[in-house]
């Protein structure tokens, strides 16, 4: 299995991969959506992306967008994972395509409970 | 990590001040367990080593000693916990126990509740259905040793940690209002949900004939012989036909003549065929 | 504009979201404190604004800890044995932004959070008269969350691409 785990916190990020790792996926990384875009454009194929909200260069929910309108990422899960944690956010990200939403701050657990929930793990 | 393990005497003692008050029945190799719920607690009123903690339950304050009783009887909880009693409750015995119904009302018990998740989940699941089965009626009893818990589950409310643990998402949307940064119900969720307290050891007084008993990660506190009665209250209150769902972590045990099990992906599900124990 | 006395009656509020932050992100038991950061003493502080949809009104917030502490939980988050400067940083800044964002469904919902500005200090600048202080113990430590009404936006402050705020900036370029 494969992650992709796109955050502008270089602490976010190590702290999510090294989650994703003890749950063995291998784990790519970006610091923004055009980053997370031109990992997709070059070839890499995530079974689920985690995707910050709040980024410079282009935001999670752009990242989303484009990442729907294109069949060819169709496969690829996206799970926000982000401090934006209003009711309103959540119905506007499911609305661009993510299929889970975890608000910051989390535990590992959460995290690995909506892995199992998406099918992506089994525990 | 505990640097304070417990020692024999004061994990016997509180064992026994647990299973007096809930029939919970704590056996030695639980230590971990009483450990890792008594030290937060130890923490939080100001006492270095579960020693002290301990010596003031054996001092008689009360305040404490329901605190620690709350502490060892509730369950970690989820929403959608382990997700396939879920999946198997909406596409199989939800449809089935409707079917069979005679009177078209339909009660789902949610035993050992906790602060509510479990039966929220399912409160949630009937809504999904009913709107489809035009004519049905469905709600949700949730029963608890704890009334803390009782009072949590009531109130319907939750921290945006707890919607963190196992909620799927569009779930959280539909039916839940923002309020702060707590969530709480929404009002028709609430409506097809009660709880209220209740000792599963203790034959049900009052408690309406159930379809379908939610009664999981429970029974491994009991004792056997408290097992057996737990299971006969259930029984007691389930119809012919209905269906007994245990966690998928329980060995589970054999129920007797009158049930028949079927396991579903990781659910462990009893139909009660009808007859006595 | 947020009304003075909502944001003092959310202090305990505050408090839980920090504790529950520092229990969440970095795994340590902390409790509220009325104790306060010392005065002249290495800080690290991340700085986020919130701007109300409704009124164009400014919060700020802050998260405020020894560089003593931050250095320790860099060392544990980035899992490097001497943290630099630069984990110290990303450390503080990214828990300002959890912090920016549970703020903002508490205290101003639909605002904008910006980008957090993070900076290693030494000594604390005066804090106006009517923010509202939480701070937490962890570790024989304590971390300080600031919440304050801002007359205006630090010109530097940094917004998330998609913004309204960004989308200005460019377009004054």
């Amino acid at each position: 299995m494969q992650a992709l785990v796109v955050d502008d916190s270089r602490v976010m990020r190590t702290i999510l991969t090294r989650l994703l790792t003890d749950l063995n996926f291998d784990v790519v990384q970006a610091g923004d959506g055009a980053e997370a875009l031109a990992a997709l454009d070059a070839g890499a194929r995530p079974d689920v992306a985690l995707v910050d909200w709040n980024m410079p260069v282009m935001d999670g929910l752009t990242f989303i967008k484009k990442c729907r309108q294109n069949p060819d990422y169709r496969d690829v899960v996206l799970m926000m994972v982000t401090t934006e944690s209003e009711h309103s956010n959540i119905v506007q990200a499911l609305a661009a395509g993510a299929h889970e939403y975890v608000i910051k701050p989390f535990t590992d657990e959460v995290i690995a409970e909506k892995l199992e929930m998406l099918g992506l793990i089994a525990r | 990590m505990v640097n304070t393990p417990i020692t024999s005497t004061d994990f016997s003692f509180v064992a026994d001040l647990v299973r007096q008050r809930s029939a919970i029945d704590l056996q030695p190799g639980k230590e971990y367990l009483v450990e890792s719920r008594l030290v937060p607690l130890m923490r939080v009123h100001g006492e270095n080593e579960l020693g002290g903690f301990v010596g003031r339950l054996r001092r008689g304050d009360q305040k404490l000693i329901d605190l620690v009783i709350d502490a060892l009887t509730t369950n970690e909880t989820l929403w959608f916990r382990d997700t396939a009693p879920f999946d198997v409750f909406s596409k199989q015995l939800l449809p089935d126990v409707a079917r069979t119904s005679s009177t078209k009302r339909l009660t789902i018990w949610s035993a050992a509740c906790s602060s509510g998740q479990e039966g929220y989940s399912l409160a949630m699941l009937l809504l999904d259905w009913l709107p489809k089965n035009p004519g049905y009626e469905a709600k949700v009893i949730g029963t608890d040793i704890s009334r803390r818990m009782i009072e949590r589950a009531s109130a319907g409310k939750y921290s945006q940690l707890e919607i963190n643990r196992g909620l799927r998402v569009p779930y959280l949307v539909k039916y839940f209002d923002q309020v702060g940064r707590d969530w709480v119900l929404k009002k028709e969720v609430r409506d097809l949900a009660s709880f209220k307290w209740g000792n599963l050891a203790q034959a049900p007084v009052g408690h309406p004939q159930c379809d379908v008993i939610f009664l999981r990660n429970v029974l491994i506190y009991f004792d056997p012989p408290t097992k057996k009665k737990v299971i006969e209250n259930c029984r007691s209150v389930l119809r012919p036909g209905g269906y007994l769902v245990l966690g998928g972590a329980e060995t589970a045990p054999s129920l007797g003549p009158n049930w028949k099990r079927f396991d579903v992906d990781r659910a462990v599900v009893f139909q009660h065929l009808g007859g006595g124990s | 504009m947020i009304d003075p006395a909502e944001l003092a009656a959310a202090q305990p509020d505050l408090e839980m979201l920090l504790v529950e932050m520092i229990a969440s992100v970095l795994g340590e038991q902390a409790e509220p404190t009325g104790e306060r950061l010392p005065p002249a003493v290495g800080l690290a502080v991340s700085r986020l604004v919130i701007q109300d949809a409704n009124d164009g009104s400014f919060l700020g917030i802050e998260v405020r800890a020894e560089g003593t502490l931050i250095t320790t939980l860099a060392a544990t988050l980035l899992g490097v044995a001497e943290p630099a400067p630069d984990d110290m940083l990303d450390v503080i800044a990214e828990l300002g932004n959890i912090a920016g964002g549970n703020v903002k469904s508490l205290l101003c919902h639909n605002g904008q959070l910006s980008l957090p500005s993070a900076q290693l200090v030494f000594e604390q600048s005066g804090e106006a008269p009517d923010a509202i202080r939480a701070a937490a113990g962890l570790l024989g430590n304590v971390m300080e969350l600031v919440v304050m009404p801002l007359p205006a936006a630090d010109p530097q402050t940094r917004w998330p691409s998609g913004s309204a705020q960004h989308e200005a900036e460019v377009s004054s370029l």
